[in-house]
């Protein structure tokens, strides 16, 4: 007998032990149930992910935009907005004197130019990047990001010095080259969630000399230059950054802006708020859609855990009705069942989750940067809150859908149930 | 023993006063009235419609009568809620079933355990002593599936036993088995018998129910009649052995 108890250790049987013994007995039924719980999970987790990713995108952008009002050359609108969002590369011109004239209006808090330029080829990166050049001296915009990160003064930032987005794959002091003239990296700023992202911030000088020294002429040659010639370089600008004074109307100060330079200097522009209002738009669909689907596989996952249960339920009166003479409580009896729905429902939860962290994490900035929406990586705890969130629902769902079986199971009439099919 | 036996029989293990239990409007029991003492072996008998398995619902605490008492181990049951009726059914009775009722994903020591683990701890050691009692000991980690249909009826009998019951109860024990497994299983009742279990085997079979020594017979939900079988004093002595016999040999 020694020997006997020496080979093999029975198990506890608890009803965790029943629940799980009747699940390993039952690898089929048990393997499906548990792949359409984690279907739910994974596309709750996604919803719910891509949701906090876009909202956290969209504040980052709408704190990272500053301006109220951005002008550009006629037919660029979309090229800023790829640029701001995105980071496609664009370069697109027109004339300096225009920040001036600008800045003479009364409802302008402030103006300040950027300049774009698109690079050719570069050690940090396989693709092309945005090259931003900004004004140190006026720029409300990106600057009090870029000092976020910046160990001196901006306007103490040279010529031969960039600032580069978190996806630039190049560390402060490391040199990369553009159009083959080095440049020194001062900072690597953190994820916005924006075009900013993946692109490259100097000076409005050292974009001026970058253009003058190295592009130009290439740019000329391929006619992407629409300015006149060399010297046009200084005066070229590609937009304003315009910021309206508190009290004055946004909308007001655009129209009245498009009255006096649209035509004139060939302009257009885009409303900041207009932009975010229409990216909000789009993300509020894209998360409904997402959402629905959840709801939808919810809804599935649901129906045929509370199917299978109760066609089950028939074959599980006789192990019911035996554990029952042997003294187990109606409650017990219910508490396998639903203890064999949580486990279905566990494995579910736990499998969804870590393919959702598996395949959805690494892809989220491909995936949103395909999409042309804003995305910023959630803080751990953010991340937290929508796995735990996301794991109590798909938990609940198996004892949900099982919740009437393990009612019925507590009112079959046990020795009924045993002599049937005898 | 068998003046040990006689001591007991003043105690009454099972007391049936005029029970009786309908239906609607059919009666299924009408004023049955028995009783069972302790250390003995009654067998109710009776064709099929006579009342047997509303009879074994009713000792066995499944069911409670429409009218009339249960008295089991002193303790009137025939009023109690199915709560109630579970614990006293876990505390104080062993079931044997015509079709052994087994938990088929659990080994043969994890079913007995399952009784033990309703009744109060669960103890592997005296479990796997339970099973070697039937002689099963080699089979106690086997699924029901890979067990002889004899060897369930004895994985059964040692589940029935486990928790010391007041009585056993036990419905066509050997109406599953061939003639040589029913053998072995009656050896086992015997052997029980004789060491002072009460016991109410419902059989269709005269000879099992010949082993008892009484046979109550039930008719149309009404007690027939109540037969003193021919003493198996000598047979009981010898039974012990036979079963332990038949027994050695299987182990």
């Amino acid at each position: 007998m020694d020997q006997a108890k020496e080979t093999v250790k029975a198990r506890a049987l608890t009803p965790l032990a029943l629940a799980w013994a009747t699940l390993r007995r039952r690898p089929a039924r048990s393997g499906s149930l548990c792949l359409l719980v984690a279907l739910f999970a994974f596309a709750l987790c996604a919803a719910a992910l891509v949701n906090a990713w876009l909202k956290s995108g969209l504040s980052g952008l709408s704190g990272r935009m500053g301006a109220d009002i951005l002008i550009v050359p006629y037919g660029y609108e979309k090229k800023l907005e790829g640029a701001l969002l995105r980071g496609e590369p664009s370069q697109f011109y027109t004339k300096v004197e225009l920040v001036d004239k600008i800045r003479g209006h009364a409802f302008v808090a402030a103006a300040s130019p950027q300049l774009f330029l698109t690079s050719l080829s570069a050690g940090c990166c396989s693709v092309k990047v945005q090259l931003v050049g900004f004004d140190p001296a006026t720029d409300f915009s990106v600057g009090p990001w870029l000092r976020s990160r910046l160990d001196k003064p901006l306007g103490q930032l040279g010529t031969d010095e960039i600032v580069v987005g978190a996806l630039i794959t190049a560390k402060p002091g490391e040199s990369i080259r553009f159009f083959g003239k080095p440049f020194t990296v001062a900072a690597r700023m953190d994820r916005s969630g924006m075009g900013f992202d993946s692109s490259v911030f100097m000076t409005l000088e050292a974009a001026r000399l970058l253009t003058k020294e190295a592009l130009f002429a290439e740019l000329a040659a391929e006619g992407l230059m629409p300015l006149g010639g060399a010297d046009d370089a200084d005066a070229a600008i590609s937009s304003v950054l315009i910021k309206v004074k508190d009290g004055s109307s946004v909308k007001e100060a655009a129209n009245e802006l498009m009255r006096l330079y649209a035509i004139p200097y060939n302009l257009d522009m885009l409303v900041a708020a207009d932009m975010l209002s229409a990216i909000s738009s789009s993300i509020k669909n894209l998360s409904l859609l997402l959402f629905g689907l959840a709801c939808g596989l919810w809804g599935i996952a649901l129906l045929a855990l509370f199917v299978v249960f109760s066609a089950g339920q028939a074959e599980r009166r006789r192990e019911m009705a035996i554990l029952r003479l042997l003294g187990a409580t109606r409650k017990r009896l219910a508490l396998i069942t639903l203890t064999e729905a949580l486990l279905i429902s566990l494995a579910g939860a736990a499998g969804g989750l870590g393919a959702a962290g598996l395949l959805l994490l690494p892809f989220a900035p491909l995936l949103f940067q395909t999409l042309g929406l804003p995305y910023l990586p959630l803080s751990c705890g953010q991340a937290l809150a929508v796995g735990i969130t996301v794991a109590l629902l798909a938990l609940l769902t198996g004892p949900l859908a099982a919740s009437w079986s393990a009612l019925s199971l507590t009112r079959l009439d046990t020795y009924q149930s045993l002599r049937e099919g005898e | 023993m068998l003046d040990a036996q006689t001591d007991a029989a003043t105690e009454k293990t099972l007391e049936i006063q005029g029970i009786t239990k309908s239906f609607g409007a059919v009666h299924a029991l009408s004023d049955i009235s028995f009783t069972v003492n302790r250390g003995e072996w009654i067998a109710i008998m009776g064709p099929s419609g006579s009342g047997k398995t509303t009879m074994i619902n009713i000792i066995g605490c499944m069911d409670r009568p429409t009218s009339g008492a249960v008295i089991l181990d002193g303790e009137d049951v025939s009023s109690l809620s199915a709560e109630e009726l579970t614990v006293i059914r876990r505390d104080k009775i062993g079931l044997v079933f015509q079709q052994f009722h087994l938990v088929p994903y659990l080994t043969a020591v994890e079913n007995v355990m399952v009784a033990q683990y309703y009744h109060s701890l669960v103890d592997e050691n005296e479990a796997l002593q339970a099973l070697d009692r039937v002689g099963l000991l080699e089979r106690a980690r086997h699924l029901p599936r890979q067990l002889s249909g004899g060897e369930q009826q004895r994985v059964c009998v040692a589940r029935a036993l486990i928790n010391s019951p007041k009585l056993i109860l036990a419905d066509e024990p050997t109406g599953n088995l061939d003639e040589s497994n029913g053998k072995i299983v009656m050896d086992l009742f015997r052997q029980l018998h004789a060491e002072g279990s009460t016991i109410v085997v419902v059989t269709h079979d005269p000879d099992v129910a010949a082993c008892a020594e009484k046979t109550i017979v039930l008719e149309y939900g009404r007690l027939a009649r109540i037969t003193d079988n021919p003493p198996q004093t000598g047979k009981v002595e010898q039974a012990g052995e036979t079963a332990q016999t038949t027994l050695d040999k299987q182990a």
